[in-house]
């Protein structure tokens, strides 16, 4: 009875501020129906660096299909290409990736909203390629001055290659308009098994980004258009 | 909070995060390319190490004098990108208006494997030593030069010793 109080509460704040225009709000959210329903989208950050940034081209398509009241079934696909020079190395990554887990609603939403504050955590696993296409051969003397490689040598196009690793999520899922949500999250991964080059090294896995020289560790972001696909309604 | 505000905080502060990268420079603690070692011994006591008086190293094909010093050994860095590496040494280099200055110049021969080692320190190079010459001269200060380590890849041990 108290919830009721409470709702009612706060369906009438949610009247106030959203003026006298929106009546038929009140009307839906009293039956009290929480919707289901898978919800596809598209990580838009990735087509804008592809547009800005010369080194990169990327797309990501993700879904969350809900199975209870705080349970999602969720994952992503993708494909990356990028291209890094350091100092000593100049290499290019391309190849695909997916991830599969579940994220878990940790936010209570008033009556009607379905907004998440989330935490998920996934399995990833990419299929990639990684070119070498020059390097230099450290020395602390430079008194031969000798140059970067750029042919021959050990350059060159290394395939087959993968790698694994678990990803925690950290994000926000909020509908903006009704079924059309926008998302963003934080992503901290740890790879846990991989396919290397022989002589080299995978310096970028695609989906897990970069891979630095002392630890496993990755870490991503995202943002997200995602459109809910209502499949039925559950009474809450 | 309205969703708005959650999308707004949520951005503010993954790009905050994500903006922390550590850079990638080679470190000096990392071993890379190892230079060729030379131990300098007694000819007539070949056990008893013997320093040379001012030596000087230059590089065959450089301009530069690698280095100067009073010592019983040298490191000198080899070409990676080559299979040979010769350098003049020269005894009694700082007064060379005496007679004592006298120049020899060694020939080294090898294969050279390249190795991976970073992200930041990208490759270096292995030497696997097939020969150390005495190039022939009228005027020898070097007695004779042998190979006793062949296998180049760290600095911890002489490679070539040189009596004299």
């Amino acid at each position: 009875m108290s919830k009721y109080i409470i709702s009612s509460f706060l369906l009438f704040t949610i009247a106030v501020t959203w003026g006298q225009e929106n009546t038929d709000v009140i009307n839906d959210s009293i039956v009290y129906k929480e919707r289901y329903g898978l919800r596809v989208g598209v990580d838009v950050s990735k087509p804008i660096r592809s547009i800005l940034e010369e080194n990169y081209s990327g797309l990501e398509l993700l879904a969350d299909y809900r199975i209870s009241k705080r349970l999602y079934i969720a994952g992503e696909i993708g494909n990356e290409k990028k291209s890094i020079t350091e100092n000593n190395v100049a290499f290019t990554t391309k190849g695909s990736y997916f991830k599969l887990g579940v994220d878990l609603n940790t936010y209570r939403n008033w009556v009607g909203m379905e907004n998440m504050i989330y935490v998920g955590i996934r399995y990833g696993l990419s299929k990639h390629e990684q070119r070498l296409h020059s390097y230099s051969i450290y020395n602390t003397s430079q008194y031969w001055e000798e140059s970067v490689i750029s042919e021959g040598g050990e350059n060159g196009n290394f395939t087959g290659l993968s790698g694994q690793w678990i990803e925690f999520q950290f994000g926000v899922k909020a509908e903006l308009l009704r079924n059309l949500y926008m998302g963003v999250n934080l992503q901290l991964k740890r790879l846990i098994s991989e396919e290397r080059p022989e002589n080299f090294d995978n310096l970028y896995i695609p989906g897990f980004n970069k891979v630095l020289d002392d630890n496993t560790i990755g870490v991503g972001l995202s943002y997200s258009i995602m459109y809910q696909i209502p499949l039925y309604t559950r009474t809450k | 909070m309205n969703s708005k505000k959650i999308c707004l905080m949520a951005v503010v502060l993954t790009t905050l995060l994500v903006g922390c990268e550590p850079d990638d420079i080679c470190a000096v603690s990392t071993p890379t390319t190892p230079k060729l070692i030379i131990r300098f011994y007694d000819a007539a006591n070949p056990t008893e190490y013997k320093s040379v008086e001012n030596i000087a190293a230059q590089g065959v094909g450089n301009e530069l004098i690698y280095i100067v010093a009073s010592t019983d050994s040298l490191a000198l860095p080899l070409k990676s990108q080559s299979t040979s590496t010769s350098f003049v040494l020269t005894k009694n280099y700082v007064d060379p208006t005496t007679s004592d200055t006298n120049d020899d110049q060694i020939n080294l021969l090898y294969d050279v494997t390249q190795v991976y080692v970073s992200r930041a320190c990208g490759f270096k190079a292995q030497y696997e030593l097939n020969q150390a010459l005495v190039a022939t001269d009228s005027d020898l200060w070097i007695q004779s030069i042998e190979i006793s380590t062949s296998l180049i890849e760290n600095e911890t041990k002489a490679h070539v010793k040189i009596y004299h």
